[in-house]
């Protein structure tokens, strides 16, 4: 497989949850390809799976079936460090740590790269300065995380996982709890991300309108049916968009 | 510093400062008496308190950290209690405490006692990912615990009873030069195994799922904190006697004296903000110019549970300075 175009490969994936002997599977033989520099966006009702796909993607959740490759490496196979270094996540979890600064948080990126006393060597730093840089958190870098906004909030999470610089950014419903101004504006800078650093971003969103103009690519996830993947264009014009979202019709914005 | 020489210069027998210095710098001095206290009962009995109590607020920082509670310490988990069945299990059951051999054993017992509470504590919580029932869970295994401790008290003889009740009390001046050279060496292995994971605490205040994803081996980290917080609590508890609050509370100060929630600055300052807080403690225990000697555990939680009121009462919601 060439593994230089796709950062990460599925092959008959089976996610969901596994409580002793019953199986409750939430999405099953999942062909799933993420190319390299491209901005994904997974689409879905609630409690379809999302969290739960992004969650096993990134290696936190047991796999039911199948198999996960990340550059051609299957995921079970990398060491911890070795795979932070290529995979980092922003999930729904809250954070409540109030004592930590905006620069402290993102610092936490560099972890993977650290030794164990945590000292930052300039490399470090450079990435760090960076990442907040292409956030454009610079003015919040000595605020306690307590003291900002759930959207600033939200940019410095994105700023820490930059700073881990995987190829590869994984992030759950990264829109949820914004106002209508800040879901924009954080999907237009992962948007921008994708652009300035080829990075490939998966996020998984209920904002159907902004990631149909913004991302490259649709998955489209669905009660039981298997997962549709597509452009936008084309997955508006064979009407699975509509299907899936009659609301967009109703509203007729 | 100027609390070690309070703790050394204070006591039944009146020293003077300078006679003090005298002897610890090692000129000869005419007073065998004043010496022989001065070395063989307040340098172990202050040496004693600075480590118990650096050990006991470094293993509370270590709990509260690892299970992302505020409320976590090593008595409320019920480590403590462990510990405490561990010796009661050795002195009521009759293998007493005498001779070096009894130090070693009540040492291991009380190790083991925090070690097994702590090892199903820890089990219970990766089963429930809920901390407020976590705690529930250290209460009622401190709950159980007691009750056995409490069954096996009925069945013991009198003389065995009032040795455990002494040591329930709490006592930083009981140790010996010999047992002192097992107290040290012991924490500042517990220490050095918690210092080692400073890293992952900082990146465990991100909760669990980002700090794996950050790449750390969160079992490892756990069963590393698991094992430092069980020597340190285990072994305070084996030579002091349970001595409350101070595991709870010191993280606390530390964190609204530093504003900090970086564990490279907040572990040393839990085991300075400890050693002292268990050094004043001391010295009020011995009640400055009389003859009394108070039980440490009364002081610590007298003196020490209005502090912690006030401060969570000035700063409102604890939580959020909390991690």
């Amino acid at each position: 497989m060439d593994n230089f175009s796709h950062i990460m490969t599925t092959t008959d994936l089976s996610v969901g949850y596994k409580n002793g002997k019953s199986v409750n599977t939430l999405m099953e033989s999942l062909t799933l390809r993420i190319p390299k520099g491209k901005f994904i966006a997974l689409l879905g009702a609630n409690g379809v799976g999302k969290s739960t796909l992004i969650r096993t993607l990134a290696n936190l959740h047991p796999i039911l079936k199948g198999e996960i490759c990340l550059k051609g490496k299957n995921i079970k196979e990398y060491a911890s460090k070795e795979f932070a270094q290529q995979l980092s996540l922003v999930l729904t979890d809250p954070v409540q740590s109030g004592n930590l600064t905006v620069y402290e948080l993102v610092e936490m990126g560099r972890f993977p790269f650290t030794n164990w006393t945590g000292k930052l060597m300039p490399l470090d730093q450079e990435k760090i300065e960076n990442a907040i840089q292409l956030c454009e958190i610079s003015y919040l870098k000595e605020q306690k995380i307590t003291e900002i906004s759930d959207g600033q909030l939200q940019k410095a999470m994105i700023a820490r996982a930059l700073a881990q610089d995987g190829e590869l950014m994984l992030l759950d419903e990264p829109t949820v709890h914004l106002d209508a101004n800040n879901r924009y504006t954080i999907l237009k800078l992962l948007r921008n991300l994708v652009d300035e650093t080829q990075k490939s971003i998966l996020i998984s969103t209920h904002q159907v309108e902004i990631a149909l103009k913004m991302a490259d690519e649709i998955w489209l996830a669905n009660c039981g049916e298997n997962m549709k993947c597509g452009t936008p264009n084309e997955l508006i014009k064979n009407g699975d968009i509509e299907r899936a979202f009659p609301y967009l019709k109703k509203l007729d914005l | 510093m100027v609390l070690i020489i309070l703790s050394i210069s204070l006591g039944s027998v009146n020293i003077s400062i300078a006679e003090i210095a005298k002897i610890l710098l090692g000129s000869p001095t005419e007073n065998t008496a004043n010496y022989n206290i001065l070395f063989s009962y307040r340098l172990p009995k202050t040496l004693t308190s600075v480590f118990a109590g650096a050990a006991l607020g470094f293993a509370g920082l270590q709990m509260q950290t690892l299970f992302r509670n505020p409320l976590a310490g090593p008595f409320v988990l019920g480590i403590s209690s462990g510990a405490s069945l561990g010796v009661a299990l050795l002195v009521l059951l009759g293998v007493g405490i005498n001779g070096a051999l009894a130090y070693w054993g009540m040492a291991i017992a009380s190790i083991v006692g925090s070690l097994t509470v702590l090892l199903m504590v820890v089990l219970v919580s990766v089963r429930l990912k809920d901390s407020m029932s976590l705690l529930l869970v250290g209460l009622m295994f401190g709950a159980f615990t007691s009750a056995i401790v409490g069954v096996m008290q009925y069945f013991s003889t009198a003389e065995d009873i009032q040795n455990f009740l002494f040591w329930t009390f709490g006592a930083t001046g009981n140790l010996s030069w010999t047992e002192l050279q097992i107290f040290i060496p012991i924490i500042i292995i517990g220490i050095s195994l918690g210092y080692w994971q400073a890293k992952p605490l900082n990146a465990l205040l991100m909760g669990d799922y980002y700090a794996q994803s950050m790449g750390l081996r969160i079992k490892n980290v756990r069963l590393f904190l698991v094992i430092s917080t069980s020597i340190l609590a285990g072994i305070v508890t084996a030579f002091c006697g349970p001595i409350a609050f101070l595991g709870i509370a010191v993280p606390h100060i530390s964190r609204i004296l530093f504003k900090t929630s970086n564990h490279f600055v907040l572990i040393p300052a839990t085991l300075l903000l400890g050693a002292c807080l268990l050094l004043v403690c001391d010295i009020i225990a011995q009640v400055p110019y009389s003859d009394l000697i108070l039980p440490i555990n009364a002081v610590t939680s007298l003196f020490g549970a209005p502090v912690v009121i006030w401060l969570i009462l000035r700063r409102k919601n604890i939580s959020k300075t909390f991690g």
